[in-house]
């Protein structure tokens, strides 16, 4: 009336495959601006004059029409690889009340002879006339970097 | 030269005497055809058919005589539910004359089984050659293709017999006859009726048969899961079909009891009735197993945590769809079904059980053996 079969299992546990290395990303190492020794003081010049700060908003020695300054900032771990522009870096400027202050990079290239240095070029805008001493800094592909001490001349 | 012939004849003759003797089963093998095939022999209660008094030219005659005894046979219950448990194999034996012999008329023939009706005295009595039945199954049909041999005698006159290899002639009432002589050979029942002898009377011991007692206490009575507690222990009712306890069984008028009125074992023409009935299904089972294939066919199996593995049970199927499988994981039971399908077991050790059972209603009362 009845019958029955039985089947006597061993189930051995499978060891937790090593998962496959997922490729990472290198991380971008913090782009460094470059700071006047034992100081946050910042290497910054003119870009028309090459004269350090501090820089007016606007000066008649200047190459656009605009006539707003262009400062030349320096940072090391600034490398644009293939395919990419100045777009990758960003730059701003806070001042004593923590107002920041976004300026436009206009041009990111390494410096003639030092390929571990680069220039930065921004412009400074309007808005930053009377803002004094200003920290300044940059990001490199969204990383953060020091921020280094540049002062604004204010208007006459 | 004629009287060293004839020794040499002699010789020859005395010497393949002696080959027959010893290896009767190489003469006597005769073709088997298998006109029922439900299975393999070793998973079912398997028939086997002789014919006796068949010539050459009535072969034909003989196919369809044992395709409608068989037809016929499997038109009653607990057969027909049961037909699929079933295998037939027809054995062509020829005999050298047609019919069979009639004493009583002086009329005898040469066939291969040596078929007499009037055997011992009783005209509707056909007797065969038992020995020479038993080579011819022997050496034809292996011994799991013959759990029940049948001769059929190419006779139209009412006759027949019972015993391990039961005789029925063409007349169509004799399957009757095979019926109640099955219920004998293969269900082990008892007749049920009582006198007068012969057979002798005896009531003085328990009858192992399952539907024969001399208990009379309710409790003791061997079909009691069949009676119906309204029933008056003894029955003195003539309804057919009502389990109780009849008096009157084995040859005796009293002393011994039967489970119903009147069953095919104590009248022809009657069904076995619930209790007969019940013993021929678990005599079936002790035949045959409800399960006909199981996968994998390994019993131990090593898995990983991570691997699935599949089970199936190939079950056999009754006419009412009674049997089920039901599956067990450590004994917890998981699903019906014929397959089953284990994953992300935990590591260790693991049972799984298939557990295949026939839920008939004509089974009231299963044992291990019968």
């Amino acid at each position: 009336m009845s019958d029955s079969r039985r089947w006597n299992l061993t189930v051995n546990a499978v060891a937790t495959p090593t998962p496959t290395p997922t490729p990472t990303p290198t991380p971008t190492p913090a782009p460094v601006l470059l700071v006047e020794e034992n100081s946050n003081r910042g290497v910054a010049l003119d870009s028309v004059n090459w004269l350090r700060d501090p820089f007016p908003i606007s000066t008649i020695y200047n190459f656009s029409a605009d006539g707003h300054t262009r400062v030349m900032l320096f940072a090391m771990n600034v490398e644009l690889q293939a395919g990419e522009n100045l777009a990758i870096v960003t730059a701003e400027a806070e001042d004593s009340q923590h107002t920041v202050y976004p300026l436009i990079v206009e041009y990111v290239g390494n410096v003639s002879n030092l390929s571990w240095l680069a220039q930065i070029n921004v412009r400074l805008p309007d808005n930053l006339a009377n803002a004094g001493n200003v920290l300044v800094s940059i990001k490199v592909r969204g990383v953060q970097s020091n921020k280094m001490v540049v002062s604004i001349k204010p208007p006459p | 030269m004629k009287t060293h012939l004839k020794a040499y004849a002699s010789r020859w003759s005395l010497s393949a005497i002696l080959l027959f003797l010893c290896f009767p089963q190489i003469a006597l093998a005769e073709p088997v055809e298998t006109i029922i095939n439900n299975g393999d022999a070793a998973n079912r209660v398997d028939i086997a058919i002789l014919g006796d008094g068949y010539t050459a030219a009535e072969m034909q005659k003989y196919k369809n005589d044992v395709q409608a005894l068989m037809t016929r046979f499997f038109d009653n219950e607990p057969f027909r539910e049961y037909r699929n448990f079933f295998n037939v194999h027809r054995i062509d034996v020829v005999s050298s004359q047609s019919g069979a012999d009639h004493p009583e008329r002086s009329f005898f023939v040469n066939t291969a089984l040596d078929a007499t009706y009037n055997c011992q005295g009783s005209q509707r009595l056909i007797c065969v050659n038992i020995t020479k039945a038993n080579i011819i199954l022997g050496n034809s049909v292996s011994f799991s293709q013959r759990d029940i041999a049948f001769v059929i005698v190419n006779d139209p006159e009412y006759g027949g017999s019972g015993g391990s290899i039961a005789v029925t002639s063409t007349h169509l009432e004799v399957l009757e006859l095979i019926l109640h002589e099955l219920g004998h050979s293969f269900g082990l029942l008892a007749d049920e009726y009582g006198g007068p002898p012969p057979p002798v009377c005896n009531n003085t011991f328990e009858p192992s048969a399952a539907n024969a007692t001399k208990a009379t206490e309710r409790s003791l009575i061997k079909w009691n899961h069949w009676i119906d507690a309204s029933t008056p222990i003894p029955t003195l009712s003539a309804f057919d079909g009502v389990p109780g306890l009849y008096q009157g069984a084995v040859y005796c008028d009293a002393g011994l009891f039967r489970p119903t009125f009147g069953s095919r074992m104590r009248f022809l023409g009657r069904p076995y009735e619930q209790i007969n009935t019940e013993q021929l299904i678990r005599r079936i089972y002790n035949v045959v197993s409800p399960i006909d294939a199981s996968q994998p066919a390994a019993t131990d199996i090593t898995l990983t945590t991570a691997q699935s593995q599949s089970f199936s049970i190939t079950p056999l199927i009754t006419l009412s769809g009674t049997i089920k499988v039901d599956w067990f994981l450590d004994g917890v039971f998981q699903s019906t079904g014929t397959g089953f399908t284990v994953n992300n077991l935990t590591s260790g050790a693991h049972v799984i059980d298939a557990v295949v059972k026939d839920s008939t209603a004509q089974v009231r009362k299963d044992t291990e053996t019968y």
